[in-house]
C-alpha cells in the first residue's frame, strides 16, 4: 500500500470508530475545553453533566465530547448540542449550576432554553 | 475552500454573526473535534496531505507548491515561507531541523495557544511535511512553559501519531523518518526571537545573535533550520489538501490566505477571530467584534502587540495585510488586536508596552538595554506630571536610534508603540506635559479630586483616605486638601453618592 492508501484506510477506520460511538445516540454535546473554557468552569460543567447523564441513564442517548477553543471568549463555557441530522444549538455561559436544568429541559424534554442561546 | 471542513464549521455556528463573518481555515477544527483523539483529526482529512505527498511528491515539488500558494510567515515578519524552505533545502548538511515557534510572548495574544489546544495535529502534520521537503529528520516545538494544557495536548498528539505510524521511522510505510520533540521555554519574551530561541534550545542563555548567518543556513546546533510560527504550520496541510491555487484565491495580492487575531479590549465580542487577509479593521472590530461597549467611542486599535502601533479612527478602513498595516504605521505582528475607547490614555498605553519590552530586554546590546530604559524614564515622568519641554523630541530621537541600531526584533520594535502614539495623539502627550492633565482621566497623578454638593457628609471618604487629606464635619459637605492628596482614588471608589468628581 502506498502512504496515501494507508492514510485512506486509517480514515475509513476512524470513520467507523466514530460511527460506532454515535450509534443509538440522539445528540452530541460538545463542551469547549481549552484553557479559557476551563478557567470559566468548563471542567466542572463537564463532570457534572457526565454524572447527571449516568445517574439518569441518559448516557446511551447522549454523547459528550470535549473540544478545543471555541473562540468566543467572554461567553465561555460554550456548549454545542448537535442532533443526528446536524442541527446545532449553541449555548453560552454553561456553568455547573445550569447542568441540571439543561438536562431536564433540553435533553429530556427537547425544550430549548432561549435565554442561554448564543 | 468551500469544502467539507468549512461547511461543518458553518453548520455548527453559522447563524451566529460572530462566526458567520469569519473564514476559519487554520482554526477549521478548533471547537469541532476532540484534540486528544487522533481519529477525529484523521476523520477531518487529517494527515491526508502527508500521505499524498509521501506517495506522489518530490521534495522540490512540495516547496514549489508552498511558493505558489503565497504563504507568508505568520509570526509577524511575513517572510515568504516557500523561500525560507528553499534556502534550507539548498544547503548540504548531514542533519537539518524543523522548528515550531510556540513561545507566543505578546501580552494578550492567545492565537497559538488556542490553535494548539484545539487542533495540535495540524501543527505536527505541517512540520512533518516540511521535514520531507527540506531533508530533515528532527522537529522541535519550542513552547512556553506557561501553557501546560497546550503542552499536554501536544504530548498526547505526538504519542498518538507515533502509534499510527504518522511520526517516527518509515512514516506510513515510506522511506521518510521524522521525530518531533518538545522544548519548554522559561519565561523570556526575547526567546520568541528566532536566534534567541535557537540559543535556548541549545541550552545557552536566550540572547539573540547577529544575522547573517540566518537559521536557514546555520540554525540549531549550527545545522540548517526552518523555524516557523504555529499558525504558519497550521496553514501548511491546507495548501496541499485543496491545492496552492485554491489557497491563493483568498486574501490580497501580496498577502494570501487568512490571519487569526486575538480580539481583545473594549469590544463587545472578545475572542479568537480568523479572517481573510484584506478584511478591514472596521469589519473586524464592528461587524465581528460588535463594536465598542457601553456606548463609548472608538479611539484606537493596537495591532502587533508590544511591537506594533496604535491606529486611530481614520485608519479603520485599512485592510488587514502586511503592507497596508506597515504603511499605516503599525505591523501585522502575530495577531494581537487590542481595541481602545475614549477612556484609554494613549500615553499610559505606550508606557505599559514599553515597560514590558524594557523588562524583557535581554541586555546584550546597548541601544535596547539603555535606550528603552531612558525612554521609559521620560514616559513615566510625563504620566506623573513631570513632563518637560523637549521630552517628545527626545523620545522621537531615542526611538529612531533604538530602531536602527538594536541587534534583534525586540529592540527594533520596542519604540513602535511610543512613536506611533506620539505621531497620532501628539495633543494628548502635550496635554500631559504642558497642562499636566490626562484627558482620558487615567494617569493617577494628573487627576484632581473634588467633592461636590452631592456630598451628604457621611465621612466614608475621610476614613478611606490614607493621607488624611479630607476634612469635614458629620452631615456637612467635606473637602479634599489638594496639597495632601496623593491621587490614589480611594475616596472616589468609596463614595456611594457619586459626590466626588475627578478631572
Amino acid at each position: 500500500m502506498t502512504p496515501r492508501e494507508k492514510i485512506e484506510a486509517l480514515q475509513r477506520e476512524s470513520q467507523q470508530k466514530i460511527s460506532n460511538q454515535l450509534s443509538g445516540k440522539k445528540a452530541i454535546i460538545f463542551v469547549g475545553s481549552a484553557t479559557c473554557e476551563d478557567a470559566a468552569g468548563a471542567t466542572d460543567s463537564y463532570t457534572a453533566l457526565n454524572t447527571l447523564l449516568k445517574e439518569k441513564g441518559l448516557d446511551t442517548q447522549f454523547l459528550i465530547k470535549r473540544t478545543g477553543c471555541t473562540g468566543r471568549c467572554d461567553k465561555e463555557p460554550i456548549f454545542q448540542v448537535v442532533d443526528m441530522a446536524g442541527h446545532s444549538i449553541v449555548y453560552q455561559n454553561m456553568t455547573e449550576n445550569k447542568m441540571k436544568e439543561f438536562v431536564e429541559k433540553h435533553l429530556e424534554k427537547n425544550e430549548l432554553v432561549k435565554e442561554w442561546i448564543l | 475552500m468551500t469544502d467539507a471542513r468549512s461547511t461543518t464549521y458553518l453548520n455548527r455556528f453559522g447563524d451566529i454573526d460572530y462566526f458567520k463573518k469569519q473564514t476559519r481555515f487554520t482554526l477549521r477544527n478548533c471547537g469541532l473535534i476532540d484534540p486528544e483523539n487522533i481519529d477525529e483529526y484523521i476523520n477531518a482529512r487529517g494527515y491526508l496531505a502527508l500521505g499524498t505527498i509521501l506517495t506522489d511528491y518530490t521534495p522540490q515539488r512540495v516547496i514549489d507548491d508552498i511558493k505558489a500558494s503565497g504563504l507568508r510567515g505568520r509570526g509577524g515578519a511575513g517572510f515568504p515561507t516557500g523561500l525560507k524552505w528553499q534556502f534550507t533545502k539548498d544547503v548540504t548538511s548531514d542533519e537539518k531541523y524543523v522548528v515550531c515557534n510556540a513561545d507566543e510572548g505578546d501580552p494578550g495574544a492567545f492565537m497559538d495557544r488556542s490553535a494548539i489546544e484545539g487542533d495540535p495535529h495540524t501543527v505536527l502534520e505541517g512540520m512533518t511535511i516540511c521535514g520531507f521537503a527540506i531533508g530533515a529528520s528532527k522537529g522541535i516545538i519550542y513552547i512556553r512553559a506557561e501553557y501546560p494544557l497546550a503542552i499536554k495536548r501536544l504530548q498526547i498528539a505526538i504519542e498518538q501519531a507515533k502509534q499510527y505510524n504518522l511520526l517516527g521511522n518509515n512514516i506510513l510505510g515510506s522511506q521518510f523518518t521524522f521525530d518531533i520533540e518538545l522544548r519548554l521555554g522559561a519565561g523570556a519574551f526575547v526567546c520568541g526571537e528566532e536566534t534567541a530561541l535557537i540559543n535556548s534550545i541549545e541550552g545557552k542563555r536566550g540572547m539573540p545573535k547577529p544575522r547573517p548567518p540566518f537559521p536557514a543556513v546555520k540554525g540549531v546546533f549550527g545545522k540548517p533550520t526552518v523555524i516557523n510560527n504555529v499558525e504558519t504550520w497550521a496553514n501548511v496541510p491546507l495548501v496541499f489538501l485543496d491545492g496552492p491555487a485554491q489557497f491563493s484565491q483568498y486574501g490580497t495580492e501580496k498577502s494570501k490566505g487568512t490571519k487569526v487575531f486575538a480580539l481583545a479590549g473594549k469590544v463587545n465580542n472578545t475572542g479568537l477571530v480568523e479572517v481573510k487577509m484584506g478584511t478591514t479593521l472596521r469589519e473586524i472590530i464592528f461587524d465581528i467584534g460588535g463594536g465598542i461597549g457601553n456606548g463609548k467611542k472608538f479611539k484606537a486599535a493596537q495591532t502587533g502587540g508590544p511591537s506594533g502601533g496604535c491606529l486611530p479612527e481614520q485608519y479603520l478602513d485599512t485592510p488587514v495585510d502586511y503592507e497596508s498595516l506597515a504603511q499605516a504605521g503599525s505591523i501585522m505582528g502575530s495577531g494581537g488586536l487590542i481595541v481602545m475607547d475614549e477612556d484609554t490614555c494613549m500615553v499610559d498605553v505606550a508606557k505599559f508596552f514599553l515597560d514590558f519590552t524594557q523588562s524583557e530586554s535581554c541586555g546584550k546590546c546597548t541601544p535596547c538595554r539603555e535606550g528603552t530604559k531612558r525612554m521609559l524614564e521620560i514616559l513615566t515622568r510625563i504620566t506623573e506630571g513631570n513632563g518637560k519641554e523637549g521630552d517628545l523630541e527626545k523620545l522621537e530621537r531615542l526611538g529612531s536610534m533604538i530602531k536602527k541600531s538594536s541587534l534583534c526584533g525586540l529592540g527594533k520594535s520596542a519604540p513602535n508603540p511610543v512613536l506611533s502614539t506620539i505621531k497620532q495623539f501628539r495633543a494628548e502627550y502635550e496635554s500631559h506635559i504642558y497642562q499636566k492633565k490626562c484627558p482620558a482621566k487615567v494617569c493617577k497623578q494628573l487627576l484632581t479630586y473634588t467633592i461636590t454638593e452631592k456630598c451628604i457628609g457621611c465621612g466614608a471618604c475621610k476614613r478611606a483616605c490614607p493621607v488624611d487629606a479630607i476634612t469635614g464635619d458629620p452631615k456637612k459637605m467635606h473637602t479634599i486638601d489638594p496639597d495632601k492628596c496623593i491621587q490614589c482614588g480611594q475616596c472616589f471608589s468609596t463614595c456611594k453618592f457619586s459626590a466626588i468628581e475627578r478631572s
